[in-house]
């Protein structure tokens, strides 16, 4: 029992970094109907820059976050506005196309640049330690982590549930011609909208960084893979639904791999494919209602 | 017609890809009326509110609203400059509830006391959307999502409204009953042009009528007169 909750209470961290990529992926997945395998890579140069900032110019851990966040921010504009924005309306193939060029040229040209080496990720003193609760840990990291996703998902379901620009963004997906008759002006909410996931995918590097220590120029490929399947898993174009679904991905797959034998380990990406089987053969529009037609 | 034009179309022509489907159609709202522009199935009708809209480009001739130029504008600038507009097919945002598709349209107007009042106008008209509120759209019937489109195209209380259609599948009594919503919303200083293909409950309502064939406008005139023109009346119009 205690070997349970000890890995579930380890899980949050990891299910926490999939909430937020998960959210941040399904927004964009909803308004464009764009398959951003990018959303990852996102993520990666978010981490990378924090890297610099700590390491190379030695500046202190809370601007690297500041980076971390402008870095995922400007990098998510910048492939919004130039593999996206010129094929509006073009269908949902022609941007998977584009999205996976974006994503593999901008892990290779990183990992050509700096090497897919290990990034140390220096993490303050205060996250370094843990509380005792009987049997069990308690890192206070991952505390941190946990208390921080669940604030920033609340900030973004709010938004999203109850503001004008919020029932834009759902317009959108669900007819985006008719939200543009309605006065809403579309391309600034998608502007937003990729503001909002990169912010998102910014945060999720930071945690990655706090709970590993290290971050690696391949380390959206995982990621986005989990998110990809959490949104669809959470309806797609459905915040909440993702958010929930991602926490249900990294908590699954953590339990997942606690208890195959140790020689076995190595299938742990197996877990979100076994996800995915099972949900496009029960649930193929997902646990919540999704937000597109 | 001597009143003011709210819009004026100049020999407009537009369509699909390089397929020309309206051609030099002219036509005028005067503010304050109410227009109709009737016509069989496959006339172009839609593809002029498409147009007018700014759905899609013209080809050629001019669109003026307050004698301005909008051909070209996107659609939400054209919203903006109070262009109301119930699509065919209702196209509410079944996601949504009733009140999110009203609350959709607050993102063109200025502030939030402005649209209080607008919802509260467009609640009085429509008692029922008040009612519904909170209601998943998807879920409400064919005449509530008729209305909602409806007050979904005047919450921005727009100078003009657009519709497609509105009588579309409803029953003769929710027919009625929007009509006189309309003409109601007309009185309360809305200009509308109105596409239908029910002619006798827009002729009953409607100042003037043009009258669509083949993506031109073949005849118009005020209400009585297209009445007494037997053959429109008969080939056109479906009533005798
Ligand atoms: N998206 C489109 N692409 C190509 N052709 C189209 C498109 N939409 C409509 N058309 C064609 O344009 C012509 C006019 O269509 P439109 O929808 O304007 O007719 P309408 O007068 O509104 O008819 P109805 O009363 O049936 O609604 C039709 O021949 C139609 O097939
Ligand atoms: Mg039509």
């Amino acid at each position: 029992m205690d070997y349970f909750l000890q890995q579930l209470i380890n899980s949050l961290g990891w299910g926490s970094l999939n909430a937020l990529m998960a959210a941040g992926y399904t927004m964009t997945f909803g308004i464009i109907g764009l398959v951003n395998f990018a959303h990852g890579e996102v993520m990666m140069v978010g981490a990378l820059t924090a890297f610099w900032v700590m390491v190379f110019l030695q500046l202190p851990f809370w601007l690297g976050c500041l980076a971390a966040l402008l870095g995922s921010i400007v990098v998510g504009l910048l492939i919004e506005r130039i593999a996206f924005k010129p094929l509006r309306g073009a269908g949902m193939i022609s941007l998977f196309i584009t999205s996976l060029a974006a994503s593999f040229g901008i892990r290779t040209l990183f990992i050509m640049l700096f090497t897919d080496r290990v990034k140390p990720f220096p993490v303050p003193d205060f996250l370094k330690g843990v509380l005792l609760l009987g049997n069990l840990i308690l890192f206070k990291k991952t505390i941190l982590i946990v208390l921080l996703t669940l604030f920033f998902c609340g900030l973004v379901i709010y938004f999203v549930k109850y503001t004008k620009t919020g029932a834009a963004m759902r317009a959108m997906s669900y007819d985006p011609e008719i939200a543009g008759t309605m006065g809403v002006p579309t391309e600034r909410i998608i502007v937003v909208v990729f503001a909002m996931a990169s912010f998102l995918a910014g945060l999720a590097a930071i945690f990655w960084g706090i709970k590993f220590g290290s971050v690696r120029c391949s380390m959206g490929v995982i990621m986005v893979v989990n998110a990809f399947i959490a949104s669809v898993l959470g309806g797609i174009g459905n915040v909440s639904g993702a958010i929930v679904a991602g926490y249900i991905i990294g908590i699954g797959e953590t339990l997942f791999v606690a208890y195959l034998p140790d020689h076995l380990v190595g299938l742990r990406p197996l877990f979100v494919w076994i996800v995915l089987f099972v949900l496009l053969i029960f649930k193929p529009s997902g646990l919540f209602r999704p937000n597109i037609k | 017609m001597s009143n003011e034009s709210l819009l004026q179309l100049d020999t407009v022509s537009s369509g699909y890809g390089k397929k020309t489907i309206i051609r030099e159609v002219s036509l005028d709202v005067p503010a304050g009326k109410i227009v109709t522009l009737l016509g069989a199935n496959g006339v172009g009708k839609t593809t002029t509110l498409r147009t007018i809209t700014g759905q899609i480009a013209p080809f050629a001739g001019r669109l003026l609203f307050q004698g301005r130029d909008i051909s070209g504008l996107k659609p939400h600038s054209i919203a903006g400059l109070g262009v109301g507009y119930s699509p065919e097919g209702r196209r509410i945002f079944g996601n949504l509830t009733a009140y999110e598709n009203l609350l959709v349209v607050a993102n063109r107007i200025k502030s939030k006391k402005i649209f209080r009042e607008n919802l509260q106008w467009v609640y009085t008209l429509f008692p029922r959307l008040g009612e519904r509120s909170h209601q998943l759209s998807d879920t409400m019937s064919g005449g509530e999502q008729q209305m909602l489109a409806i007050g979904r195209a005047l919450v921005s209380k727009p100078m003009l409204l657009l519709l497609d259609e509105p009588s579309l599948g409803l029953a003769p009594m929710v027919v009625k009953q929007i009509a006189e919503t309309l003409v109601e919303i007309n009185q309360a200083g809305v200009s509308i042009l109105l596409v239908e293909q029910n002619a006798k409950m827009a002729l009953q309502i409607s100042h003037y009528a043009y009258v669509m064939d083949n993506g031109q406008v073949i005849q118009h005139g005020s209400c009585e007169e297209l009445l007494q023109d037997k053959s429109i009346a008969d080939i056109y119009l479906g009533i005798r």
